[in-house]
């Protein structure tokens, strides 16, 4: 109670009798928690959720509007119509959007890029769903995005519906049902996003030589169900030579997986790439050499849907683990494995060797343990405290 | 001769006599300890917590005896501890009404008891997730001030709300 020293007792129960009745009328009130333990809270909780927790009533309504206006998805149309803005504006200004329809005609006509930042001077983060490969973003240059997500997701054709209709002869329905060719995405695309540094991807196929450009400096990628085909590897990514955080997740028994590219891509994760210098490399010179590779790593994280017929699933050697080891990875501090079959017992007597090679502060491997019958096998997790650097061995069994 | 107690006195000036190794659960009174008693704890030694009322600070305190012997993950898995659900016990224990809920959260939050504050968070957490506003409005006593016109406005502007 902040009242000048000399304040009687009187004075003192008087102030203590007022703050005691506030407090009575807001008994048990949440919004009268401090600010952390508000976020603390809702942080446990779905977007959704918080969404229906504001409409409550007015106050929660104001309390809660900047977290959720924080983040906002909207459509083509929206943003390229001369609609008025929505109110979320006065609450706070997105620094995350996300397109949720596909319309092709939109990525290579308009400059969608100037639009966003115009209408959102905070925005940083956009995801798009996108049906085509990346080629349309090499005619887009952007300042401020620092993070792209860029996923596919079908039947989205909001924009192309309100656009293009009528449409008696269907021909625009026929077009944009989406072809089973893959879509490219290629690094070089991005040559005009300078400040880009977390770039996620969804469902793309990755063939660029390594010539591209060195364009953004990535410090996260996170791909799902991407695939590659020769000459192609992933260190290709990190030309900046900046890359901390790698995370390639494969979900519905993806079948890249079981590829013989994907196969190479674990006898060598970290993946030399040697870059020829064009310019010095004329004819009868030397070309200058220069070798790439996911050596920066620090976070590296790898995971399979975990499927339940045992014939799809992969196998991890102690071989292809110890391919994670310090002189590779100097800097990994953080390694995830799971949904790989592993033989626990060939683990066990790995472990030694772990805590020789490997400077990890965690690693994490969730697995299929082949050494017993997979039908009696019960959840577990081992706790190992190293007396080396490798402070923690969290490993849990799939059932 | 007992072991020497650490002596808790909530802000209405009631005294808790405990153990250290219940009153370290907070390290906040754990660090104090260390501080004050460079050499050990050698006699009693009080200590005021001038932001927690006796009822909440007996909770807590119960709280800490429960767990005197429980040994809790470090922080550094934080998604893990997320989706971690409640332990059954401090799902009981925190079976209280509203308002002490949210005192014992202040209060583990102030103390630095992180397993504490973790439990009370989650099970804030379980009473909003999944309901409706009409349901929630149940469950935290909130009576509707908006108008249908409002209302319709507000259902409009959901549709940007991102929500996943």
């Amino acid at each position: 109670m902040k009242r000048v020293h000399s304040a009687t007792k009187s004075d003192i129960e008087i102030v203590a009798n007022e703050n005691r009745d506030r407090k009575r009328a807001r008994r048990g009130y949440f919004l009268d928690l401090p600010n952390d333990l508000i976020f603390r809270i809702l942080s446990l909780l779905s977007r959704s959720d918080v969404i229906k927790f504001s409409c409550m009533n007015r106050h929660y309504r104001s309390e809660l509007s900047p977290i959720i206006f924080n983040k906002v998805k909207t459509n083509w149309y929206e943003l390229i119509s001369k609609k008025e803005e929505p109110r979320f504006d006065l609450f706070s200004l997105p620094e995350y959007i996300r397109l949720v329809d596909f319309y092709s005609y939109g990525e290579w006509q308009i400059d969608i890029f100037s639009i966003l930042h115009l209408r959102f001077p905070r925005l940083t983060h956009l995801s798009i769903n996108s049906a085509n490969s990346s080629n349309w973003l090499k005619y887009r240059t952007s300042s401020y995005i620092k993070e792209l997500c860029l996923y596919y997701e079908k039947g989205h054709n909001e924009t192309q519906d309100l656009q293009h209709e009528p449409n008696p002869k269907n021909i625009l329905k026929l077009s944009r049902t989406a072809s089973n060719s893959p879509r490219i995405f290629d690094l070089a695309h991005l040559h005009d996003f300078k400040l880009l540094t977390k770039l996620s991807l969804d469902s793309y196929h990755f063939n660029w030589s390594e010539s591209a450009n060195i364009c953004c400096s990535l410090l996260e990628l996170n791909l799902l169900n991407c695939t590659w085909e020769y000459p192609f590897t992933l260190a290709q990514f990190n030309l900046s030579r900046n890359l901390k955080s790698l995370k390639l997740k494969y979900i519905e028994n993806h079948p890249f997986i079981l590829s013989e590219r994907f196969g190479k891509f674990l006898e060598d994760p970290k993946g030399n790439v040697v870059l020829r210098d064009r310019e010095s490399g004329g004819e009868g010179e030397v070309a200058e050499l220069s070798y790439y590779s996911l050596d920066t790593l620090e976070t590296f994280l790898l995971s399979f849907d975990q499927h339940t017929d045992s014939t799809w699933r992969k196998l991890l050697s102690t071989k292809q683990l110890s391919k994670f080891n310090s002189q590779s990875f100097p800097k990994l501090k953080n390694l995830e494995l799971s949904g790989f079959q592993m033989n626990l017992e060939s683990y066990r007597s790995f472990t030694k060797i772990l805590e020789d090679d490997f400077s990890l502060h965690r690693l994490k491997l969730a697995i299929w343990d082949t050494s017993r019958d997979t039908t009696n096998s019960t959840k577990e997790q081992f706790v190992l405290v190293g007396k080396s650097a490798i402070e923690k061995f969290g490993l849990e069994l799939l059932e | 001769m007992s072991q020497p107690k650490v002596i808790i006195v909530s802000s209405d000036d009631e005294k808790f006599p405990v153990e250290l190794k219940v009153a370290e659960k907070s390290i906040l009174i754990k660090n104090m300890v260390n501080d004050l008693n460079p050499d050990g704890l050698e006699e009693d030694f009080e200590l005021p917590t001038p932001n927690v009322k006796s009822t909440v600070l007996a909770k807590v305190l119960e709280w800490c005896e429960h767990h005197k012997d429980s040994i809790f993950p470090d922080d550094d898995e934080e998604d893990a501890k997320k989706s971690a659900p409640v332990d059954e016990w401090d799902k009981n224990f925190l079976q209280v009404d509203q308002e002490m809920l949210y005192e014992i959260i202040l209060a583990a939050n102030y103390l630095n008891i992180r397993p504490l504050l973790d439990s009370g968070c989650k099970i804030v957490a379980e009473m909003i997730r999944g309901k409706s506003p009409e349901e929630l409005r149940r469950t935290f006593n909130i009576v509707n001030d908006f108008s249908p016109e409002e209302e319709a406005a507000i259902r409009r502007e959901n549709e940007w709300a991102e929500d996943r």
